[in-house]
């Protein structure tokens, strides 16, 4: 009875720890950031590119260019790149018309969370 | 037993925790690093590559993984090895490759390549594979593969075509940029016109393409892709110059334009000045024309249309080209029209512009518009023949893309516009030359599209099923099916297959421009229809990796062609005359072809292809060869460049089966040929030494200085009833050496 209950105990917790796992290898942190100061269409492509130049980025999507903002959802492993660095990142990114300029602003950050891919 | 099952516990969730690794694969670039999408990374002993997406991150399973070492490739970058530490994610930076001094990236793969994500059987020859000869111009750039086989068309002013599985170059489509920019008046030497300074890459596809181009092509496509303004170098310079004194000079300028650095520009120049008079097999006539060529082409590019917005694409080239050939001592100023001293002058300004501009709304809605025209104004004497030429060419293109699911839908709508005026005249009047006079020839087809790229099991499976509607102004509507299918097994085998009808309007005069220069009569007995035909093919690639840094490709195809309606010049009919026929069911090509390559320590570039052809046209119950179709085919290329990318030298061969030839039984005994050509081989060697910014090449074509012997029948009485031009089957220049030097000045920015 008790190597039965040993045997359980280990399926249980090979099913637990692969799930487990699974998340962590897989799962990336999600941030959805509003970046404004944007002049053209150019400009999303021009922070996607930046990002994605970055370790750690996984993915980022964009929304269309209203009143001169538009909000970015990041996919992220925050072992490799955090929040803060996302942010200084898209400040860094030089203008898309003067390359000389850094006209983005994170206007706000939304919660951070982590979430399965 | 409690603490066996925590130690097992931990060993099986350590290997699990393992079991996926997740990182990201970087290039450098100006700006410090960039993702390589499309790169892959392999264990070295064990698995697939995986395949890094778009956003450069990759994910490779680790399991049961015993050399742990990484293998990271991308081309245009130094592969390489990174040992795995254990950790969850790793991040790999690639080296740019060594730049060739040609300006272009040396790829870390053969330059001669049948691209995996190609859905058709398609062959890249990249800078690295044109930088392999001389590449003059576009004819010259097929010297290390098979699937293309230049064919002189007039030896006297050497026009050239080129051959896609055993047809006349006129049965596969030529695009520059996309564009159907070669047709009509500009088939004759169109391809000519194209230095391999200014070419990026070609595109050699067999078979059914895509109908988005248009209606022509029947047996492949060839697609020259110019050289990108913003990726070429910000200077290059190339000057040539031969045993025969011909001499060639190509510069390019490229860089960005504009306040905002948003348009690239390139700036190519080309310029070909004559060689010296030769005759070397004493035939009395030169054995390559004089040929003075001027050469502006001005490509202008303004985003890109994978990323939302707008993008544009420009190019506006002129070119103005003579070429005099025939007997030693013509002269173009005194000799035009002559009846005593017979050459050839041809002469001819071509400016032509294209534009294709786009605005992409989303990832998943693209439209776009090409628009492109040229006019080609000739003036030429074949003997006593004038020709004068004049052409003008137009195509619209609108187009919308659709991505639905993993699946992509192509529709839109095209216009093709072509008025060809041909004035054929007399200075020795000919009443038996019932031809001569004025032909004009239109093309107005406006037509429908759509193509759907269906992509199944992350694109093992790729399906291309498409069709359009054209209506010719007097034939009516035409309806041409086409479909290709890709399937690869894994990642070393991969099958394809196509199938579709094509058809096109003859232009008889600048396809077929030997006819111009014989003594017969040409005789057209009714008006001349589209042609119409059917191909279908399927091949097989497998590729292999042996060992880290070597690598191999082994391909195989098969192709038919069933010609519907061709037309046909008949020498056979009429000994005094050239029949122009409209024939139902006329002919027929099976073309086989298998290729190996290997790449040996990216050193050493070892190719070997093998071509059967058997192209035949059924006169009754008798199947005919067609002329200058060897039944057998070989070429081999060898190619190794030091491991510093210092010196490379490079040889091929081409061995050429015995061909048919026409019939000139009817003729005297001193003007007969035989009914076949000879077997013969042909050994080309370059070697080319780079030091800094600069590249120095020698080479010579022809080693072995093999000659047709009497290539022009009647060569002694040009104005003869025999004099034929049509009988030249192989060299007719012997031994060709030459040298130059390429000087470049670094990667745009």
């Amino acid at each position: 009875m008790k190597s039965i209950f040993s045997f359980l105990f280990v399926i249980a917790s090979l099913c637990i720890s692969n799930s487990v796992s699974a998340q962590s290898d897989t799962s990336a942190a999600k941030a959805v950031v509003s970046v404004v100061n944007l002049t053209c269409d150019g400009d999303m492509p021009t922070i996607k590119k930046q990002l994605l130049n970055q370790d750690g980025v996984e993915s980022v999507a964009f929304t269309k260019r209203t009143g001169g903002a538009s909000d970015f959802t990041i996919l992220y492993n925050g072992q490799v790149i955090s929040i803060e660095q996302i942010r200084k990142t898209i400040e860094d990114t030089p203008g898309c018309d003067d390359k000389s300029s850094k006209p983005y602003r994170v206007k706000k950050e939304k919660p951070a969370k982590t979430e399965k891919q | 037993m409690r603490r066996t099952c925590v130690i097992v516990l931990l060993l099986f969730t350590g290997s699990l925790h393992a079991q996926l690794i997740k990182g990201k694969l970087f290039g450098e670039s100006e700006q410090g690093k960039e993702i390589l999408p499309g790169a892959t990374v392999q264990w070295i002993t064990e698995g697939a590559p995986v395949i890094v997406n778009e956003n450069g991150v990759f994910q490779i399973p680790a399991a049961g993984i015993t050399d742990k070492r990484i293998i990271a490739r991308c081309n245009g970058y130094l592969t390489d090895t990174i040992q795995w530490d254990g950790a969850g994610y790793v991040s790999i930076l690639l080296k740019r490759a060594p730049v060739a001094m040609s300006g272009v990236t040396v790829t870390s793969k053969s330059g001669n390549l049948f691209p995996n994500t190609s859905v058709v059987q398609m062959e890249l020859i990249n800078q690295r594979e044109l930088s392999k000869a001389a590449c003059c111009d576009l004819a010259g750039c097929f010297g290390t593969q098979a699937s293309v086989q230049p064919q002189t068309t007039n030896v006297v002013t050497n026009s050239q075509e080129l051959r896609i599985l055993g047809l006349s170059g006129v049965y596969n489509q030529v695009l520059v940029d996309g564009m159907p920019l070669v047709q009509g008046l500009t088939y004759t030497y169109g391809i000519s016109t194209y230095p391999g300074t200014a070419v990026e890459n070609i595109y050699v596809a067999k078979g059914t393409t895509s109908v988005l181009q248009g209606f022509e092509s029947i047996s492949g496509q060839i697609n020259v892709d110019t050289r990108h303004p913003d990726e070429s170098d910000k200077f290059h310079f190339n000057a040539y110059i031969n045993s025969f004194g011909e001499k060639h000079f190509n510069a390019n300028i490229a860089g960005a334009v504009g306040k905002n650095k948003k348009w690239h520009s390139l700036l190519a120049l080309h310029s070909v000045q004559r060689a010296a008079r030769t005759d070397r097999n004493h035939d009395g006539f030169l054995d390559l024309p004089l040929l003075t060529r001027y050469m502006a082409y001005n490509k202008w590019k303004y985003g890109s249309e994978k990323e939302p917005g707008f993008h544009w694409q420009l190019g506006v080239r002129f070119v103005n080209e003579k070429r005099i050939g025939g007997q030693n001592n013509y002269r173009e100023d005194n000799d035009k029209g002559s009846g005593n001293i017979y050459g050839q002058f041809v002469q001819y300004n071509q400016p032509e512009l294209y534009s294709k501009m786009g605005f992409r709304f989303s990832e998943k809605h693209l439209t776009s518009f090409s628009t492109a025209g040229s006019l080609h104004q000739q003036d030429s004497w074949f003997g006593t023949l004038s020709y004068r030429g004049r052409q003008t060419l137009g195509y619209l293109n609108l187009q919308h893309e659709l991505l639905w699911k993993q699946h992509s839908l192509k529709a839109g709508i095209s216009y093709r516009y072509l008025n060809t005026t041909e004035d054929l005249g007399l200075s020795v009047p000919d009443p038996a030359k019932t031809y001569i006079g004025k032909y004009i020839t239109q093309l107005r087809v406006p037509g429908v599209f759509a193509e759907n790229t269906f992509r199944w099991a992350g694109d093992k499976m790729i399906l291309i099923a498409g069709a359009r509607l054209d209506k010719h102004q007097t034939e009516g509507y035409y309806f041409t099916p086409r479909t290709m299918l890709k399937y690869a097994i894994n990642h070393r085998h991969t099958f394809r297959a196509s199938a579709g009808t094509g058809w096109r309007q003859v232009n008889l005069f600048s396809e077929q421009p030997v006819m111009l220069t014989s003594s017969r009569n040409i005789i057209l007995p009714a008006t001349l229809k589209p042609e119409e035909a059917f191909n279908w093919g399927i091949s097989h690639t497998w590729r292999f990796n042996l060992g880290a840094n070597s690598s191999g490709t082994v391909s195989a195809d098969f192709y038919q062609t069933l010609f519907q309606r061709q037309i046909f010049p008949d020498y056979d009919a009429d000994p005094a005359g050239i029949v122009i026929r409209n024939l139902e069911n006329a002919s027929r090509s099976n073309a086989m072809q298998i290729d190996a390559s290997l790449v040996l320590f990216r050193q050493l570039e070892v190719r070997a292809a093998y071509n059967y052809l058997y192209a035949y046209r059924k006169e009754g119950k008798e199947k005919l060869l067609l002329p200058f179709n060897p039944r057998n085919r070989v070429m081999s290329a060898v190619s190794y460049r030091t491991v510093n990318n210092r010196w490379q030298a490079d040889i091929n061969a081409h061995w050429f089966d015995k061909m048919r030839l026409p019939d000139t039984r009817n003729n005297p005994e001193q003007y007969r040929r035989p009914a076949e050509s000879e077997a013969y081989i042909t050994v080309n060697m370059q070697g080319t030494f780079r030091i800094k910014s600069f590249e120095f090449y020698a080479g010579c074509e022809n080693i072995g200085n093999y000659l047709q012997r009497s290539p022009i029948i009647s060569a002694d009485n040009p104005f003869g009833p025999y004099f034929d031009l049509s009988s030249v089957w192989g060299p007719t220049r012997g031994r060709e050496f030459y040298a130059g030097m390429r000087y470049s000045l670094g990667k745009k920015k």
